[in-house]
């Protein structure tokens, strides 16, 4: 897996540079930047009191929808640290006049007519693997099983 | 000796804490060099900072503006060329740059394949041609790999009308 490096020179530059651009509008107001995040950037997060024991399902936890200023709280891959560390130079940019919104996207599924999924991305790899070994992962909640089971 | 951020535990953390005692402990025999020592996220919050460094405030200007424009990345993947088509639904969308990264195909045939794969009606990229601009680009240039006049334009279409949005996605 690639660490938070290998994404500074394109992906986390090219935010900074999308930014800038959006700054240099001679415009009454610079257009907005809307930047796909991904859960990844938040799925660590603890709730505001963090609790050593208390999993990450409960109510408490729920991600709440505004800027969060705690890198604990992504992912701790290259790629979920990108997104974090986008979404804060983006937070950073607003009192420079930025207009923007961050969506954290989570796993997408294949379209709903054709069903195409890219082959590459998690979701689709986690159901090849299943069918390959016949084994599910311990860590997919059992209420998913069925619903794995139901796509095979 | 540096402490890095730990392993995950499993794939999505459930069981980290951020204040796990067996990496935020410090071995007393070695003298602290830096506060990194005791950070594990020492190497993101540079990052953020290096990148946040020296914004140039927007300076409002009194441009009268009409139309919309969009700037898209990513539209050959596979939220953008869903977000694209819909974009091309629109009847007042004035202008759709598509900022793509250079490649060998180009632009518009892996457009096309995208649209296909997905099911979607491509005939729409033949039909709204004049509202798609192919744009290449080179995220990690200061002026996106862009000639200057192109830049302004993207940054002020025509210093007439209004671009209301850039969108952008990366994977």
């Amino acid at each position: 897996m690639s660490d938070l490096d290998s994404f500074k020179s394109t992906h986390i530059a090219g935010v900074r540079h999308l930014i800038d651009l959006a700054l240099s509008s001679p415009q009454a107001q610079p257009p907005r930047l809307s930047f796909l995040s991904t859960i990844g950037a938040a799925i660590l997060y603890q709730g505001p009191c963090a609790d050593f024991d208390v999993g990450i399902r409960g109510t408490q936890n729920l991600v709440p929808e505004c800027p969060i200023d705690d890198p604990s709280m992504a992912l701790d891959i290259g790629y979920g640290e990108s997104k974090y560390v986008s979404e804060r130079i983006i937070v950073n940019a607003l009192k420079a006049g930025l207009r923007a919104t961050v969506i954290r996207v989570g796993q997408l599924s294949g379209m709903s007519t054709s069903g195409e999924w890219p082959s590459n991305e998690y979701g689709i790899i986690l159901l090849k693997s299943v069918l390959e070994l016949g084994l599910l992962p311990e860590d997919v909640p059992v209420s998913q099983h069925c619903f794995i089971f139901k796509v095979l | 000796m540096r402490h890095q951020a730990p392993p995950s535990s499993s794939h999505f953390g459930w069981k980290k804490t951020r204040f796990d005692p067996l990496y935020t402990m410090h071995d007393i025999s070695e003298p602290l060099t830096s506060i990194s020592d005791l950070d594990p996220y020492q190497h993101i919050r540079s990052s953020i900072a290096e990148y946040s460094a020296n914004f140039l405030p927007h300076q409002p200007g009194s441009h009268l503006v009409q139309g919309k424009y969009v700037a898209l990345s990513g539209a050959t993947g596979n939220v953008g060329a869903s977000m694209l088509d819909i974009l091309l639904r629109m009847d007042d969308i004035t202008k759709v740059y598509l900022l793509n990264r250079r490649s060998k195909e180009s632009a518009k045939a892996s457009l096309t394949k995208t649209f296909m794969a997905k099911g979607l009606d491509r005939r729409i990229l033949e039909e709204r041609d004049a509202v798609i601009d192919y744009l290449v680009v080179d995220f990690s240039k200061k002026d996106l790999g862009l000639e200057p006049n192109l830049y302004s334009e993207v940054s002020s279409p025509s210093l007439l009308r209004f671009s209301i949005a850039y969108l952008f996605y990366f994977s």
